[in-house]
C-alpha cells in the first residue's frame, strides 16, 4: 500500500475517523492493528519478523532495566541483554539484506583463487522497511541501555512505536524519547493541527508523484543503457537524480509526518534543505537526519566521535560513513558512496583552515553572499559526484560512466535523450526543479506555511486548489511503483 | 490475563492536543470540497486532452481497451499463442505482449506500461524469458553489440558479428524487415511443412531473428524422439539478473493485485538445466507471490495435442499450425481455470475486422491503432519480391487492391516515432490477418 494510491488515502480516512471516534485508552489498538494491516499489505509473513523483532528487543529492555535498578553488580548481564538484542536484530538484518552479497563476494574469491567452494545465495525478498524498523528499535534498546529512559511495560504500545505505520517503511528513524511516550498522551481533533498535517501531505506528494517521478524517467533510460551517452547527458543525469532521490525521499518523509499529524503524532523533520548546505558536514545535518543522527548517537560517540585523535577522529568518521553506505543497500557501491563522503569529511576538515585563509586572501567575505553560494555550489558538485556511486549498478557500470565523463564530451547523445524523453517533459522538469529550489530559498528566510494560513480565505483555497490540480493533472501515476529507500 | 488488559486499556497522559473542531470547521471543508469539484469539471472540460494522458483522469475517461488476458514473454510466447482463437474459443479478449528476444527486464518493463492502461484479469507468463542470462545473450532491447549465443557454433557466431559489423542500415530498411518478417511468419503457412524461401542460404541473409531458423532448416531433420516430455524434480538457480527481474514481476502483481499465471508452451526439446530453471522459478513463485495461482508445462500435454513434427517450426518455436492446436489446448486448460465453456466453433474463424470493402477490386486495410507515437509502414510481400505500399507514417490504413484472402502477404511493421531510427531493433512486423497489441 504505497503512500500516493487511492488505497492509502482510503486507509489513512478510516483510521483517523477511526482514531478520534474511539476512547482514548483503545486508539493504540487501533493505531498496532492498522500498522500491521499497513505492512501486512506488503508482505504478510515478514510481519512475524517484525514481531520477532519488537519482541526481543521488548524483552532485552525490560531485563536491561531490570538490571539497571538492581545495581553496578549487574553491569555485566546488562550487556549481555543488550548485546544478544543486538546479534538477534542485526542478524536478521545481515541474512535478509546482505547474505547474497556477501555470498556473492566469496564465490567470486573463491573462484579467484581456484578454490572449488561456493557459497549458497537465498531467494528471500528483503523484507520492505527492515533496515528502519530494526534500528528504531535497537535506538530504544540502547536508550533503555545507557540509562536515557526508562523500559516501558506496555508491550502494545511498545509495538506500536516500533510499527507506527506512517514511518514503518521508510523513516523517519524515530527515537523513544520523542514517539513511544506521545503513545500516552491524548489527542483530540484540532483542525489546525489537522490542517498541517493534510498540506504536509500534499506537498509530499508533489515532491514525489510531480518531481521525483517525472525525474526518475530521464534518470533510468541513462543509467540503463550507459555506452549510449556522454559527459553532458551523464551530468544532467545525475543532476536529476540528485533532486529525484530528494524529492522521492523527503517526498515521503513529510507524507509520514504529515499522516502522523492528522492523529495529532509529531515525528522528527527529516530533511532541512540539504542541497542549500555550505558544507558536506552541513549537508550531512540536513540530509536523512533521522539515520544520521541515529548514527552519530550510537556509532560516532560510543566510538569516541571527535573527542580523540584527529586520526582516530578520521577513523571514526569513515567507520561511520562505511557502515552508513553498507546500510543504504547490499551493493559495494554504496558502501564505495559512504566511504567517499567520509573522505570528503575528512578532508573537509583537514583543509579548512587553509580554506579559510585562501577566502581571506583572495579579499572573499567570509560571510558574503558570494563565498555561501560558491560553497553551495561545490557541496552540490561533490554530493552529485557521490551520487554517482549510490546510483550506479555495479563497479563495471561506474568505471564506465567514469571514462566516458572524461572522454566522450559530445552533445549530441544529449539531444538524442532530450528527444527520447520529449522536450516538453525536460522543460517540464526543470520548470519543478527552480519552482523547487526557489521555494526552498525562501522559506529559509519566511515561514511560508505561517503566512499562507493567516492569509485570506479566496488566497489560501486558490493556493490549495492549485497545488492539488498541479499534482492530478502534471503527476505521473503507477509508473514508479514505490519509493527508492524502499529498498533499504 | 484480566488484570494485564485492564492495565494495558488505561487511560493515562495528558492532553497535549487540544479540541479545535467546529462546526464552522467542518462546513468550510465540505465548501471546499464542492468547489474543489467545481473546478475540476471546468477544468477538465476546457482542457481535457491526450497530452495529459499520464494523469489519473484521463486514463479513467479514456476508452483504453484493456484485454482480459495478456500473454507475455519472447518469441515462445509470440509464436505460440493465438488470440483469436482464445476470444473465439473462450469468450475472453487476450492479447500477446511478447516481442522475439525480448529478455525479462524487457517483459517486466512491458507488463508495467501495459498495466498502467488498465488491469487484465490475468497475465499469462510464458517462462523461457527467464532463462535468459543476460550476458550471453545479444541484448536486442539495449542497442548494445551483438554477443555469442550459447551452444551456437562458432562459425554462426562470427558470421553474425561479420554481418553486424557490415551494418543493418547499410540494407535497405524493406528489405531487412521483409526477411524477418518473412521468416518469422513463414511459420504461419497453411503448409503443413514450414516455408522456408531462403533454402541455401547461410546466416549471412538473416536478420538477429532467424537465429531461431539454424541456419538452412528443414522440419525433417528434427528428430521424431525429440519430441517427448522429460522432467526433473531437481531446481537450478535462475542467473541473479532474471531472479531480480522475477521479484520485480511479483511486486507488479502484488501491486496490481493481478493474477499471473507461468507457463512453458511446447518446445521440441529442452535442456536439463532449463528445467531445472523452471523448477526454481515454480518453487520461487510459490514462496513469494501468492498471485502466481498456476505453474504449469504444456511440454507434457505434447502427446495429448496431437503434436506431429510439422507442428514446429524449430526446436523452440511451432508452426501456425502448432500454434493453433496449442491454443485450442490451452483455451481449453484456462477455460476449467475460468469456468468457462470452451466454444470452439468461431475458434479457427480468421476474420479481421480490419478490412473494409471501398469499390469492388480495392480494399482498406486498417491496423488497431496503438498510440499517437506509433508509426505504420506497410510492405507487400509476394513471391519473393516486396513492394513498399506505404512508408512510416501515423497512417495506420491502406488502400490497396489486396484480395482479403491473401492479406497475410500484407505487412505492417510498427514503430514509435522516437525509436526510429533504431527501428532495426525496436520496430514489429506482424502480417496483416492476425490480431495482436504489442506496446514497444
Amino acid at each position: 500500500m504505497a503512500f500516493q494510491t487511492f488505497s492509502y488515502f482510503v486507509f489513512i480516512f478510516v483510521m483517523v475517523i477511526g482514531y478520534y471516534a474511539l476512547p482514548t485508552r483503545m486508539r493504540w489498538v487501533l493505531l498496532l492493528a492498522g500498522s500491521y494491516f499497513f505492512y501486512m499489505c506488503w508482505n504478510a509473513t515478514y510481519a512475524l519478523l517484525l514481531l520477532f523483532s519488537t519482541v526481543i528487543t521488548f524483552a532485552a529492555s525490560l531485563l536491561i532495566d531490570s538490571a539497571n535498578r538492581k545495581g553496578e553488580k549487574y553491569k555485566k548481564h546488562k550487556k549481555i541483554y543488550v548485546a544478544l538484542s543486538l546479534i538477534c536484530n542485526l542478524g536478521i538484518l545481515f541474512f535478509f539484506k546482505y547474505w547474497n552479497m556477501i555470498a556473492a563476494t566469496l564465490n567470486d574469491g573463491f573462484t579467484w583463487l581456484a578454490i572449488p567452494l561456493q557459497v549458497q545465495r537465498t531467494s528471500v525478498l528483503l523484507p520492505v522497511g527492515i533496515s528502519f524498523y530494526i534500528f528504531q528499535a535497537l535506538g530504544y534498546t540502547i536508550d533503555v541501555y545507557r540509562g536515557d529512559v526508562k523500559a516501558t511495560r506496555h508491550f502494545g504500545k511498545y509495538a506500536l512505536f516500533v510499527s507506527f505505520f506512517p514511518q514503518l517503511v521508510a523513516g523517519p528513524i524515530e527515537r523513544s524519547s520523542n514517539l513511544l511516550y506521545q503513545f500516552d498522551e491524548i489527542h483530540r481533533p484540532n483542525f489546525d493541527v489537522m490542517r498541517a498535517g493534510a498540506i504536509k501531505i500534499l506537498v509530499g506528494l508533489i515532491k514525489k508523484v510531480l518531481i521525483a517521478d517525472r525525474l526518475a524517467v530521464l534518470v533510468d533510460i541513462v543509467f540503463s543503457n550507459a555506452e549510449q551517452y556522454g559527459a553532458p547527458a551523464y551530468i544532467v543525469a545525475v543532476v536529476c537524480f540528485a533532486f529525484q532521490i530528494y524529492c522521492d525521499f523527503s517526498g515521503y518523509s513529510d507524507i509520514a509526518i504529515g499522516s502522523a499529524g492528522l492523529l495529532g503524532f509529531r515525528l522528527m523533520q527529516n530533511f532541512d534543505r540539504p542541497y542549500f548546505s555550505t558544507s558536506i558536514a552541513e549537508f550531512w545535518r540536513r540530509w536523512h537526519i533521522s539515520l544520521s543522527s541515529w548514527f552519530r548517537d550510537y556509532l560516532y560517540f560510543p566510538l569516541g566521535g571527535s573527542r580523540r585523535s584527529m586520526l582516530r577522529w578520521a577513523l571514526n568518521t569513515m567507520i561511520v560513513f562505511l557502515v552508513s553506505g553498507l546500510w543504504h543497500g547490499a551493493e559495494w557501491t554504496f558502501v564505495a558512496w559512504g566511504g567517499l563522503n567520509g573522505l570528503y569529511q575528512i578532508v573537509g576538515r583537514v583543509t579548512k583552515s587553509r580554506r579559510d585563509h585562501l577566502i581571506q586572501a583572495v579579499g572573499m567575505n567570509p560571510d558574503g553572499r558570494l563565498r555561501q553560494v560558491m560553497a553551495m555550489f561545490c557541496t552540490f558538485v561533490l554530493t552529485c559526484f557521490a551520487w554517482l556511486l549510490f546510483r550506479a549498478d555495479n563497479f563495471t557500470q561506474l568505471q564506465l560512466i567514469f571514462s566516458r565523463l572524461i572522454s566522450t564530451w559530445e552533445f549530441d547523445s544529449l539531444l538524442q535523450l532530450i528527444h527520447l524523453v520529449n522536450g516538453r517533459e525536460c522543460l517540464l522538469m526543470a520548470i519543478l526543479v527552480l519552482s523547487l529550489l526557489v521555494i526552498e530559498w525562501i522559506s529559509q528566510k519566511h515561514d511560508l506555511y505561517a503566512k499562507l494560513i493567516t492569509s485570506s480565505l479566496p488566497l489560501r483555497w486558490s493556493v490549495y486548489l492549485a497545488l492539488m490540480f498541479v499534482l492530478i493533472l502534471f503527476g505521473k501515476y503507477n509508473e514508479s511503483p514505490s519509493f527508492i529507500y524502499f529498498q533499504f | 490475563m484480566l488484570k494485564w488488559l485492564k492495565k494495558a486499556l488505561a487511560p493515562s497522559g495528558e492532553e497535549t492536543v487540544h479540541k479545535n473542531f467546529t462546526a464552522k470547521n467542518i462546513i468550510g471543508m465540505l465548501c471546499f470540497v464542492l468547489v474543489f469539484c467545481l473546478v475540476f469539471a471546468g477544468v477538465e472540460q476546457l482542457f481535457y486532452s491526450d497530452s495529459l494522458f499520464s494523469t489519473t483522469w484521463n486514463r479513467i475517461r479514456s476508452d483504453g481497451d484493456v484485454p482480459e488476458m495478456l500473454i507475455m514473454g519472447n518469441s515462445h510466447a509470440f509464436c505460440s499463442f493465438v488470440p483469436d482463437i482464445i476470444n473465439g474459443a473462450l469468450g475472453v479478449d487476450s492479447a500477446v505482449l511478447g516481442a522475439s528476444g525480448q529478455n525479462a527486464a524487457g517483459m517486466v518493463d512491458s507488463l508495467a506500461a501495459a498495466l498502467t492502461r488498465g488491469k487484465p484479469n490475468v497475465v499469462v507468463v510464458e517462462l523461457n524469458t527467464f532463462y535468459f542470462d543476460f550476458d550471453a545473450m545479444p541484448q536486442y532491447h539495449k542497442g548494445s553489440a551483438l554477443g555469442n549465443i550459447n551452444g551456437m557454433p562458432k562459425i554462426i557466431n562470427r558470421a553474425r558479428a561479420a554481418w553486424h559489423e557490415i551494418g543493418f542500415e547499410n540494407i535497405p530498411q524493406g528489405v531487412t524487415q521483409l526477411l524477418r518478417s518473412d521468416l518469422m511468419w513463414s511459420r504461419w503457412s497453411t503448409d503443413k511443412k514450414p516455408l522456408n524461401r531462403y533454402e541455401g542460404n547461410d546466416v549471412l541473409g538473416y536478420s538477429f531473428m532467424n537465429w531461431h531458423a539454424m541456419g538452412n532448416f528443414d522440419a525433417q531433420m528434427l528428430q521424431a524422439e525429440a519430441i517427448e516430455f522429460s522432467k526433473s524434480d531437481e531446481r537450478k538457480s535462475l542467473e541473479e539478473k532474471p531472479l531480480n527481474e522475477l521479484h520485480r514481476l511479483f511486486e507488479l502483481a502484488n501491486q496490481y493485485e493481478v493474477e499471473l499465471w507461468f507457463v512453458k508452451a511446447p518446445t521440441t526439446s529442452i535442456s536439463q538445466d532449463d528445467i531445472q530453471r523452471l523448477n526454481d522459478v515454480a518453487q520461487i513463485a510459490k514462496e513469494n507471490c501468492s498471485f502466481v495461482t498456476q505453474v504449469y508445462d504444456f511440454r507434457q500435454n505434447i502427446g495429448d495435442m496431437g503434436f506431429e513434427i510439422e507442428d514446429f517450426y524449430d526446436t523452440g518455436h511451432l508452426s501456425r499450425q502448432g500454434a493453433a492446436k496449442f491454443t485450442a489446448f490451452f483455451s481449453a486448460w484456462a477455460g476449467k481455470i475460468m469456468d468457462i465453456k470452451p466454444d470452439y466453433a468461431a475458434a479457427f474463424a480468421y476474420q479481421s475486422e480490419q478490412i473494409d470493402v471501398c469499390t469492388e477490386s480495392m480494399y482498406r486495410y486498417t491496423m488497431n491503432a496503438y498510440g499517437e507515437d506509433v508509426q505504420y509502414r506497410f510492405m507487400l510481400g509476394k513471391d519473393g519480391k516486396e513492394m513498399l505500399v506505404s512508408d512510416w507514417s501515423t497512417n495506420n490504413s491502406v488502400e490497396i487492391e489486396l484480395n482479403p484472402q491473401e492479406a497475410d502477404s500484407l505487412y505492417v511493421t510498427m514503430c514509435p516515432l522516437h525509436l526510429l531510427d533504431q527501428q532495426e531493433t525496436y520496430a514489429l512486423t506482424l502480417p496483416f490477418m492476425v490480431k495482436n497489441t504489442c506496446i514497444l
